[in-house]
């Protein structure tokens, strides 16, 4: 049997990249910077094919039908991939020269971006299951990378223990399906379902997936671990886990729900809509109670999610062509806004409390700047694409008759608008009440964010450019 | 006829090890049920792949047991850290932050 690995190129690329990371990594007289230039340039080239493999269409299955490569993967991999390459620039400054296990932390990014693109494209639960562990553990490692602080050992246990326990829902909801339908193939699976539609293994398999996927991508009432994780993880790993392993975590459970579980649409789409309504509502709500700036993100980024299961709920080719534009934007504001929260530093540390900002907009214009727009992004204001993105959502969403969850939805994005804007008004409108001495500028976190910024502008100008690859790209 | 006395031991052990992760504080004894949880997944796939004639739910098993043991791996790992700080491993005692 001969294996076409030009399917796989993204993934030998960044397996490729982890060797040479791994390799560089044992020589103590080699820069630590070196370890994240080869990172960035590794995940450039697995960009640059799994755009081009987009361009001409590459498809197929492999490895005995357990990988499905299509356009929707590859769409994924380009969300996983900007990620990266925006976390790894924004991490170079934030972890400094002088820490010496600088080489480990880039591997498990690596390692995580693997398990992103393995759930992307898996067309067998249990490849989903190894490509989300490959992803959590890694995660795990990199929420408690700071040792000695307190907050960041927490958060890597906190986040171990509900990801473990997640994982645990998640591998007994795939039990129960390979019981129902007798096979975990996901194209056998939607074929199988005609045949015993009601049978009760499948449907509590079911909703133990939607418990395991609902803490993965923190919804609503799954959400408990994520404002503590992204508190207590170094800045830069909160931006990776907000925005890759989100994506990730939807592209698995849009393709299982909407391919292999889409015969029993009636028994999902109720629960996928409360849920959506729920997150939403909560994540908005309890942002605006949130002083810590990293909180107020955890919370918003769980009200993103609510916006981006709104695409699952409208449950047509529409919803998840939006679902997956709206992120690839999300994820580049996210990490926008996280970048800028580490532009922000003093002598003291990291400046988490929003009160700290009052008066940056003077002192320091550029950083203010690029705050700006990353939260107005996030709110949904035009010209950004964060308005892009909720238009098209919602748009897919009144076409499909989810009338309501769209009021709830554009009630939602006013409630934000007022936390988003209050940190803005801070910024621009108040007096500082005490001098903080912030440090100059790293150059290469203002690369960073100067890229998300000019993907967000023009994103949101040039909307058609970037919708229409998703639109192409949907597996329905 | 013998897959539902395998399921609902299978199902019987899950919901022991929900209840643990629940309302157990020390997070090596959580973590312990967690196990139990993909244990518990581990005896249904097995069970249900007998049923099947299908190769595949064991070789699942396989899968699935090395994922446990670089979660233990990681886990322990991630809790010896935390007592270094805290000299406890009680999840109530271990929560600086709130909001």
């Amino acid at each position: 049997m001969t294996i076409n690995w030009q399917l796989l190129m993204p993934e030998l690329i960044i397996i490729l990249t982890f060797i040479l990371v791994a390799i560089f990594d044992l020589f103590n007289s080699i820069q630590k910077t070196v370890a994240a230039w080869l990172t960035i340039v590794g995940c450039a080239i697995a960009l640059y094919v799994s755009i081009d493999m987009l361009q001409v269409g590459m498809e197929g299955t492999e490895f005995s039908n357990m990988i499905q490569v299509d356009k929707y993967s590859l769409f994924f991999n380009v969300i996983f991939l900007v990620s990266t390459i925006l976390v790894v620039l924004i991490s170079m400054n934030y972890l400094g020269r002088t820490d010496r296990r600088q080489g480990e932390y880039y591997l498990l990014i690596l390692l995580a971006t693997l398990g992103m693109m393995l759930m992307a494209s898996g067309n067998e639960l249990i490849v989903v299951f190894l490509g989300l562990e490959l992803m959590s553990l890694s995660l795990y490692v990199l929420a408690g990378y700071f040792q000695r602080s307190m907050a960041s050992s927490e958060a890597g246990m906190k986040y171990l223990l509900l990801g473990a326990f997640a994982s645990g829902f998640f591998l007994y909801g795939i039990a129960l399906i390979y019981g129902g339908a007798g096979t975990t193939s996901i194209p056998k699976i939607a074929s199988a379902i005609t045949v015993n539609a009601t049978s009760p293994l499948l449907l509590s398999g079911m909703f133990l997936l939607v418990v395991g996927f609902g803490f993965k991508v923190a919804l609503v009432p799954f959400h408990q671990w994520a404002p503590d994780v992204y508190e207590g993880a170094p800045t830069s790993i909160a931006a990776f886990i907000s925005a890759g392993p989100k994506a990730a975590g939807f592209a698995a459970f849009l393709r299982i729900f909407l391919e292999a579980l889409q015969n029993i649409q009636s028994e999902w789409i109720v629960v996928v809509t409360i849920l959506a309504a729920l997150t939403m509502t909560v994540g908005n709500l309890v942002a605006i109670a949130q002083r810590n700036i990293k909180r107020m993100l955890a919370y918003s980024s769980i009200a993103h999610a609510g916006y981006v299961l709104v695409g699952l709920a409208a449950a047509n080719k529409d919803g998840i062509s939006s679902a997956m534009f709206y992120l690839l934007i999300y994820c580049i504001m996210n990490i926008g806004a996280f970048g800028a929260v580490i532009l922000a530093r003093t002598e003291d540390g990291e400046s988490l409390m929003i009160s700290d900002y009052a008066g940056l907009g003077f002192k320091k214009p550029l950083l203010a700047l690029f705050m700006t727009l990353m939260l107005l992004s996030l709110a949904g204001f035009p010209p950004t694409a964060g308005f892009v993105g909720k238009f098209y959502i919602f748009r897919s969403a009144v076409e499909s008759g989810q009338i309501w969850l769209v009021i709830i939805g554009a009630i939602n994005t006013a409630i934000s608008a007022f936390y988003y804007l209050r940190v803005v008004v801070a910024m621009y409108m108040r007096e500082p009440e005490e001098e903080l001495d912030f440090h100059p500028y790293p150059s290469l976190l203002i690369v960073a964010l100067t890229l998300a910024a000019i993907g967000v502008v023009l994103i949101g100008i040039l909307p058609s450019y970037f919708l229409s690859p998703a639109q192409i790209s949907t597996f329905l | 006829m013998a897959l539902q006395y395998y399921l609902i031991l299978s199902a019987l052990l899950f919901t022991i090890g929900v209840i643990g992760v629940l309302i157990r504080r020390n997070a090596i004894i959580i973590f312990m049920c967690i196990e139990l949880m993909l244990n518990a997944a581990n005896l249904a796939f097995v069970a249900i792949g007998r049923e099947l004639g299908d190769a595949s739910g064991q070789i699942f098993v396989f899968f699935v047991m090395t994922v446990a043991a670089a979660e233990v791996a990681i886990g322990l790992a991630i809790i010896v850290s935390v007592f270094r700080h805290r000299e406890t491993i009680n999840i109530d005692e271990i929560n600086t932050m709130k909001g």
